[in-house]
């Protein structure tokens, strides 16, 4: 066997394989709240924000308090650490990540998914 | 219409001047019809540009895409930048730089007899950007595009919707630009590539794309960082590189790129790795249409802190059916010649220069396959059926740490090797003072602080790798400067890994929140809110605040501005905020702003049925029953016909507390109808000294029945507490942050000085030469066999 392609083989199958063992640690799935409440892993829930229900950020703590219905019309509450995101107000879409312990849950990465002001819509267009 | 015509024109011209280039073997004449039907193409493209431009200049609204995106407010240098605020904008963008490098590109090949072919492929992809624009236009008129409700033909919006306040900046004049030439130059390597094996030319396309593959990379190069620093300087996130979708997708196709400068490289020197060549060229340009993909399909619609679109089945489709043909043509191309490709078996000595480049070249792919894989593997997920997930940030830095450290020892080493053999006795002392270099360097950041292993192992090869190019630079500088491309760019990679490094891993950060004229400590700094000041006055669209935050250290003050822009863009309900940075040589202090209000009586807003504890005294609760509207229900007018400027409007809640009382009674506000705010009638709460006073109504907007009241609270006698603003701080330094931005600018330098190393007559010549003898050679072997 050539040394040289012992050398580039090694490499390259040490990384795949580093690459393969760390990956499952890596990734965050995408689940709805009932998966988040069982797996206690850091997931990702997709819903929208419940404008109706409290919402509060406490200065001291840097934590943010609200209401959250996930894809599947489950409501939930969360406990972000850090500041209402901007945009929040709009957004049609959130993703909170984190994970479910005691009876909320622990976000600590809010997405915000603001598609509606990216293309017009025919209301905006009338209004004009 | 106009512009619709001349997108078709400009269409078939691009058709048309394909097929001209793709016949014309031997057939000058029929060469010169392509570069014509070129020319009047590119006139045709500039037209439509200029149509667009002039449409959006003048406030056109009856365009869709003009209304979209623009508006009248908007300064010149803004409006100019809505040409490619949009989608349909930015592939006009592409297919114009397009189109104006191949302008400089016909010379080019005429000079060298490659047109024929080459040009053709070319075209081809213009021609597919036109197609795209057939089918999203950015000329369609409003009532075109909202046919199914009835728009009235020739409706004008009066405004349009004008540009995302996030983009509001001179950054969005030159990034994009620069980004899309770059993908733009990265189509000449793979156009080259597929002319070559069309025309059975195995070997000279290398030596012709090279140096545009260098120009790809630099621009493309320059482009991402710009990003980079655009982001840092005014989206507060606190850094400049984020693994995200959108980066990562720009990122694949230069990695793929730089990696092919490298492998071209090596067959300049061996004649070795042409398939490797070919396979990289073709990459490099499918993962610019990979990327275009990724970032405009919304494919990857929840997995990105981008806001994307989701642009219909349409474009989707069109940009699948772009990047599966320009792959199938590569592929079957490739295979049809694969059996005529002769590459001389080379055979790589462990002790040779080309091989320790190739382990470079290992990394760099392995990079690359790192960032498509995780880019990707949201959409891999859906693919094969399980749980959709998202990779962590944290998988790419540690996986391509080590890779960045293999990448800078090998290419370090490989300036002591020598082409075919290395006598490693001779260089081993060679390597003594750039190995103690990088000692050096990691024992003075680890007595600064850096702990981790792996942190050092980067350090140490950042040293190594500053001092080896640094000498190489020195010494050739001397003798031909055209030579040290390869140097300074490689330097430049080393000083942006350590800043990278540092300011990425060691930067830290405190959260505060203070009132104007507070201040917080932050590692000897002492960090002051002193006011705001608003800002751009004239502009009815908008509040815009500049604060006047002082960072202070001894003697020396240093005020930044983080702003708070309220915009129409959002109807003014949230506002945007830019960060402040202080710059110093070593080390930025960064502040990102957000904004609380802050009450000293707590305000409560209640729906109805809802309760609350009441702020002054929690042993109290108050609950909402309903809303009491007498004087509404008399209607708008007075009893004299003139509309009532104030109406009486009462709440009707349940107060109680713990000790058993309980009162339903009516709280009155006058409300302005004007500003629809409450003059409270304070209600006194019974036995306490608390005075509770019906603000505001919160409208529902959905449904007015389900609105709710805000009440205030302040004791008897009392002033009623207006809330103060907060601002929440993120107060953090960025160690070595000009690092990143003093290494970008090395590594384009590079990139440039081997360009017009590459594009000097002689050079070429001699280049030629060789491969005219080294294609005989073949022949005879060929021949003889």
């Amino acid at each position: 066997m050539n040394k040289k392609y012992l050398i580039g083989g090694l490499i390259i199958v040490t990384f795949i394989v580093l690459a393969m063992f760390s990956f499952q640690d890596n990734t965050t799935e995408f689940v709805n709240i009932a998966e988040a409440k069982a797996s206690k892993e850091t997931v990702q829930v997709y819903g929208h924000w419940l404008k109706d229900k409290e919402s509060n950020y406490n200065a001291e703590r840097n934590e943010f308090e609200f209401y959250m219905e996930d894809e599947s019309g489950n409501s939930f509450k969360v406990l972000h650490t850090g500041v209402k995101p901007n945009n929040f107000e709009i957004a049609a879409k959130v993703v909170v990540k984190g994970h479910y312990e005691g009876d909320l849950f622990k976000s600590n990465q809010i997405l915000t998914k603001c598609p509606s002001k990216y293309e017009g819509t025919i209301e905006e267009l009338q209004e004009s | 219409m106009l512009g619709q015509i001349l997108v078709y024109v400009a269409f078939g011209l691009s058709v048309l001047s394909g097929i001209f280039y793709l016949i014309a073997k031997d057939k000058p004449g029929l060469l010169k019809l392509g570069r014509f039907a070129y020319y009047g193409m590119t006139a045709t493209m500039l037209a439509i540009s200029m149509y667009l431009l002039s449409n959006i200049l003048s406030h056109n609204f009856q365009m869709t895409y003009v209304w979209e995106y623009s508006s009248t407010t908007l300064p010149l240098n803004l409006l100019i930048s809505t040409f490619y605020a949009g989608q349909q904008g930015s592939f006009l963008l592409w297919g114009l730089m397009l189109t104006l490098l191949g302008f400089f590109l016909i010379p080019y090949l005429k000079e060298r007899n490659y047109e024929y072919v080459t040009m053709g492929i070319f075209v081809l992809v213009i021609a597919f950007i036109l197609l795209i624009l057939i089918f999203k236009s950015p000329f369609e008129y409003v009532w075109e595009t909202y046919a199914d409700q009835n728009v009235e033909i020739g409706f004008t919006p009066k405004e349009g919707r004008g540009l995302n306040p996030i983009l509001q900046n001179y950054w969005i004049n030159i990034h994009p630009p620069i980004l899309f030439l770059g993908y733009s130059a990265m189509t000449i390597p793979y156009i080259f590539a597929v002319a070559g094996l069309l025309k059975k030319d195995y070997r000279k396309w290398i030596r012709l794309a090279l140096p545009w593959t260098l120009f790809a990379s630099a621009i493309l190069g320059l482009g991402l960082m710009l990003g980079g620093l655009w982001a840092y300087e005014t989206l507060g996130w606190g850094g400049f590189w984020a693994w995200d979708p959108v980066e990562n997708s720009s990122l694949i196709p230069w990695l793929a790129a730089v990696t092919l400068v490298h492998t071209m490289y090596i067959h300049q020197k061996t004649g070795g790795l042409i398939k490797t060549n070919f396979v990289l060229a073709f990459l490099t340009f499918i993962f610019v249409l990979y990327a275009s993909f990724l970032t405009r399909s919304g494919v990857l619609g929840d997995t990105s802190v981008h806001s994307f679109v989701s642009p219909g089945p349409m474009i989707y489709n069109l940009l699948m059916i772009f990047m599966i043909v320009f792959l199938l043509l590569a592929v079957i191309t490739l295979f049809v010649r694969l059996n005529k490709i002769k590459s001389p078996e080379i055979n790589f000595k462990v002790s040779s220069k080309e091989f320790v480049v190739s382990l470079g070249v290992i990394a760099l792919i392995l990079v690359t396959f790192i960032v498509v894989f995780g880019t990707s593997w949201p959409i891999i997920t859906n693919l094969i059926g399980i749980t959709k997930s998202t990779v962590e940030v944290k998988w790419y830095n540690q996986l391509n740490l080590p890779l960045a450290v293999l990448m800078m020892i090998f290419s370090s080493l490989a300036l002591y090797f020598s082409w075919g053999r290395t006598d490693f006795s001779r260089i081993m002392k060679k390597l003594v003072i750039g190995v103690s270099a990088g000692v050096v360097l990691a024992i003075i950041s680890a007595l600064m602080g850096v702990n981790q292993f792996s942190y050092l192992l980067l350090v140490f090869a950042v040293g190594f790798s500053l001092y080896v190019n640094l000498e190489f630079m020195v010494k050739n500088l001397r003798k031909d400067k055209k030579l040290i491309g390869g140097f300074v760019a490689h330097f430049g990679l080393a000083l942006l890994l350590l800043g990278a490094l540092a300011s990425g891993a060691y930067s830290e950060s405190i959260q505060v929140t203070m009132r104007n004229g507070q201040y917080a400590e932050f590692k000897g700094y002492r960090v002051e809110h002193n006011g705001k000041e608003r800002v751009e006055l004239e502009k009815a669209d908008r509040e815009k605040y500049e604060y006047n935050i002082d960072i202070i250290k001894d003697n020396d003050t240093t005020r930044v501005h983080p702003v708070a822009f309220w915009s129409e863009f959002n109807d003014m309900e949230t506002p945007f905020f830019e960060p402040g940075v202080k710059m110093t040589p070593f080390k930025d202090i960064y502040i990102a702003m957000a904004l609380t209000p802050h009450y000293e009586v707590k305000p409560i807003a209640l729906k109805k049925q809802l309760s609350a504890p009441v702020s002054l005294d929690t042993t109290y609760r108050i609950k909402m029953l309903d809303f009491l509207m007498l004087d509404m229900q008399k209607g708008p007018m007075q009893e004299d016909g003139k509309p009532k400027e104030k109406m009486k409007i009462g709440t009707l809640v349940r107060l109680s507390n713990d000790k058993g009382y309980i009162k339903e009674d009516t709280i009155f506000a006058e409300m302005n109808m004007k500003t629809m705010s409450n003059d409270p009638i304070w209600y006194d709460l019974d036995s306490t000294n608390i005075q509770i006073g019906f603000m505001q109504i919160m409208p529902d907007k959905e449904n007015l029945a389900n609105s709710g009241a805000l009440f205030m609270f302040k004791e008897k006698g009392g002033e009623l507490s207006m809330p103060e603003e907060m601002l929440i701080l993120e107060i953090s330094d960025k160690p070595f942050i000009n690092l990143v931005w003093i290494g970008t600018i090395f590594v384009v330098t590079g990139f440039f000085i081997s360009l017009f190393k590459y594009m000097t007559p002689s050079q070429l010549k001699k280049a030629f030469k060789k491969d005219i003898e080294l294609e005989k050679n073949e022949e005879i072997s060929s021949d003889s066999v």
